[in-house]
């Protein structure tokens, strides 16, 4: 249950950042259409990116090392994942400049995805600190 | 639903605080209700290098497992305990401590504030400003025991 919960917190976040770049480079390219399937497309990347997430990124207990270990090769497999896809659906072309622009917009994303977790999480934090309060002025659980 | 009377006398300030159960049979429940008093309030049996000492356990900011071996660590002070980590788990399961990591178990009376870190796990800032790991699989529980919906 708790991976599924994972799965979908991670879709919404990656296919958001993922139609941000989209709507940021066709703004920027003077594009002014839209085809259907593109979103098709950003949503089927959210789906696989999503998949490799919920597989390879750290979030069990581990060393400092081991976790960033996992998140290199976390960041890895979804560049991959992003190139071999992007590709695929022909959003960039195959050049230097074509595979530079994937990769920043992977880390684009990447970043996007990062802080809207820590925005999350800090929202959690926010709820378990008032929680404590009202815990601790209560004499605890006994 | 087994209905239990209780009755809180003012006693003089000289007196001990003390604790009756008047049971009619020990069932489950009971235990469990003594065992949860007798957990908060029976010391634990430390060891501070060759001396043996008694620690209180509303003193323990937390436990920690290292090695094979478990520290209770209190404002100032750690001692090496002879329980292991599971065992201190299942001693204090109904009182305020509560396992944040798989290595420390917390008491969240001592907690004054959590923070979020980046690298996906959070942070606990003890009132001693001491700072504690908290796994991210252990947060619904601590979510649970402060009675927040997960």
């Amino acid at each position: 249950m708790d991976t599924i919960k994972s799965f979908f917190s991670f879709f919404t976040k990656i296919t958001t950042g993922t139609v941000l770049v989209c709507a940021i480079n066709m703004t920027l390219s003077g594009i002014e259409m839209c085809f259907s399937y593109v979103l098709w497309q950003c949503l089927l990347l959210g789906f696989v990116t999503s998949l490799v997430t919920v597989v390879f990124y750290p979030n069990k207990d581990m060393s400092k090392k081991e976790y960033a270990i996992r998140l290199i090769i976390h960041f890895l497999l979804i560049t991959a994942s992003v190139l071999v896809l992007g590709g695929f659906f022909r959003w960039y072309a195959v050049s230097f400049p074509g595979v530079i622009f994937m990769l920043l917009s992977t880390v684009f994303v990447y970043g996007f995805s990062h802080l809207m977790i820590y925005w999350e999480d800090k929202k959690n934090a926010d709820d378990i600190n008032r929680a404590l309060e009202i815990f601790k002025n209560k004499g605890g659980s006994n | 639903m087994i209905n239990i009377k209780i009755t809180i006398q003012d006693i003089l300030s000289d007196e001990e605080d003390e604790i009756v159960f008047k049971v009619r049979n020990l069932d489950d429940r009971m235990l469990k209700l003594i065992a949860m008093v007798k957990a908060e309030h029976e010391n634990l049996v430390c060891s501070d290098g060759d001396s043996i000492c008694m620690v209180p356990p509303g003193t323990v900011f937390y436990f920690e497992s290292v090695d094979n071996k478990t520290f209770v660590y209190c404002e100032s002070s750690v001692y090496e305990i002879k329980m292991k980590l599971y065992e201190l788990e299942r001693r204090f399961e109904q009182t305020d401590f509560i396992r944040i990591s798989k290595s420390v178990i917390v008491n969240i009376n001592r907690i004054q504030k959590l923070f979020p870190s980046f690298n996906g796990r959070f942070e606990a800032l003890l009132s001693n400003d001491e700072r504690l790991i908290i796994s991210r699989q252990y947060l619904p529980d601590l979510k649970k025991k402060l009675g927040i919906g997960v």
